[in-house]
């Protein structure tokens, strides 16, 4: 007996293949089979978080457009989640809902970025998440699903179907799923959500609208500085440069020479920052940036419009600064971001390699910034909520 | 055996809205012209208002811009739109 009223219309069909098939029929799903969102199924997956059907989980501020709990518990079953994967999808939505993310528009645009989501935190073992070997490969039910369901659910929920809202013009594998682990035991550093302010045991998912990841092959070198500095001009390649905020993923390998050398964090990410640049007359030569890219940011009243937008005061002056440089037109060096504070480091992937990966920001400005968040659980050892 | 499914699709809500009031005319009028932010919106829309000036008779223009086309328009931005232009013309020169 299914304890919940859903308002959702209810279809039946007569076996599993047909029931697919009418699933491909109704554009309802990624391209692959889903699991059959039963009642039943979709009531174990709300009784995992004590919502009711009708809750509003979180708005997509630009179009205003509520998602329910029943809606995006019904995407998580045919993405194949366990229910006690839910939280991590309601959270990460909820994440994509703050306004500086810019839900909307990295859903929709041509840019064709996905979420992608680092999970921090015990939960990552509670769901026997990767955080090692083909980290941002298939093989691993939590990261497969998990990443999955938050791509039916723009597309069934929020309306990001291609070609219809989602205009990408390529797209790329991550919009299937790109959702990981950090490695925290692997990172010499505080992992990724401590830095963000939160205690090292909660459990918590950071979201950065990204495009596919270049990968960061180094091999030869055993030397922190020129690791770096490889990373860093990756991360200035010109097809890729933007103002915007930039994801790293550094392989333990990479990370533990490093981390040996002495580095901090805080100095990797200057050290990126400051050799990750391209000069403005190579961006003008390549047409990245045309003579009218920074009108409109030297307009009166634009640094407010920064600070709605989510900016730091010091962020808004550093954007209004590129700006004035710009528009003066002498040459002049060009950083990927506009502080260090904009790159997102985590390390992940598997022990033995030299792999890191770089991921650039959707879009050619810097109007979605990434975001993290708790996901609420309870501690079944001390039955404390983080 | 029966397999029974829940819909998973979020209707869209729908909304009805009224329509501005239209303009006896232009002449005389100040009109906003709002940048969505786009690369050459700025520029077309500077076009649009000269125009406007010179064949249409329109008083002044108040130009303003947004951040980025996919996200809202700050409420301070269509305030002060809304409190001293007679019409705003916003638009796309991507």
């Amino acid at each position: 007996m299914v304890p919940y009223q859903f308002a959702s219309d209810i279809g039946e069909a007569d076996d599993p293949i047909a029931l697919q098939e009418y699933f491909f029929e109704q554009d309802w799903t990624d391209g692959l089979p889903i699991v059959p969102p039963t009642p039943e199924r979709v009531g174990a997956f709300l009784d995992e978080m004590g919502l009711q059907p009708n809750d509003v989980l979180c708005v997509i501020p630009t179009r205003n457009r509520a998602l329910t709990a029943e809606k995006v518990a019904i995407n998580t079953v045919m993405a194949g989640c366990r229910p006690d994967y839910f939280p991590v999808v309601v959270t990460i939505l909820q994440a994509m809902a703050e306004p500086a993310y810019n839900f909307h528009g990295s859903i929709t645009s041509t840019g064709g970025a996905a979420p992608f989501v680092v999970v921090n935190g015990p939960i990552r073992d509670q769901l026997q998440m990767n955080s090692g070997v083909n980290v941002l490969g298939p093989g691993n039910r939590a990261n497969a699903t998990i990443g999955r369901a938050i791509r039916l659910v723009l597309m069934n929920v929020a309306g990001a179907r291609p070609g219809v809202l989602d205009k990408s013009t390529l797209g790329h594998a991550g919009k299937y799923s790109y959702c990981i682990a950090e490695a925290e035991a692997a990172n010499p550093w505080e992992p990724l959500h401590v830095e963000r302010g939160f205690n090292r045991m909660a459990s918590t998912v950071t979201v950065f609208a990204g495009e596919a990841p270049h990968g960061i092959q180094n091999h030869d070198s055993g030397e922190a500085e020129e690791l770096l500095y490889c990373m860093a001009r990756e991360m200035a390649s010109i097809g890729a440069f933007t103002f915007g905020q930039s994801a790293l993923i550094l392989a333990p390998e990479h990370a533990a020479i490093i981390g040996q050398s002495g580095w901090s964090k805080a100095e990797v990410k200057a050290f990126l920052f400051e050799h990750a640049t391209q000069s403005l007359s190579d961006l003008r030569r390549t047409g990245k940036i045309s003579e009218s890219f920074a009108e409109p940011l030297i307009k009166p009243g634009m640094r407010d419009t920064l600070r709605e937008a989510g900016y730091s005061d010091a962020d808004a002056d550093r954007y209004l600064a590129v700006a004035r440089n710009i528009s003066s037109g002498e040459d002049c060096l060009l950083h990927r971001g506009l502080s260090a504070d904009d790159i997102l480091i985590v390390v992940a992937g598997g022990a033995a390699g030299g792999h890191s990966a770089f991921i650039p920001s959707w879009s050619r400005a810097r109007i979605s910034l990434f975001q993290t968040k708790a996901i609420e659980q309870t501690c079944t050892l001390c039955e404390v909520a983080f | 055996m029966t397999i029974r499914f829940l819909n998973p699709v979020q209707p869209a809500e729908v909304v009805a809205a009224q329509m501005a009031p239209r303009l006896a005319g232009l002449s005389g009028t100040t009109v906003g012209l709002l940048s969505n932010g786009k690369a050459n919106a700025t520029r077309l829309l500077a076009m649009i208002g000269e125009e406007l000036g010179t064949t249409y008779g329109v008083e002044g223009v108040i130009e303003d811009v947004k951040l980025s086309a996919s996200s809202n328009c700050p409420a301070a931005i269509l305030d002060g739109l809304r409190g001293r232009c007679d019409a705003v013309i916003t638009g796309n020169g991507d």
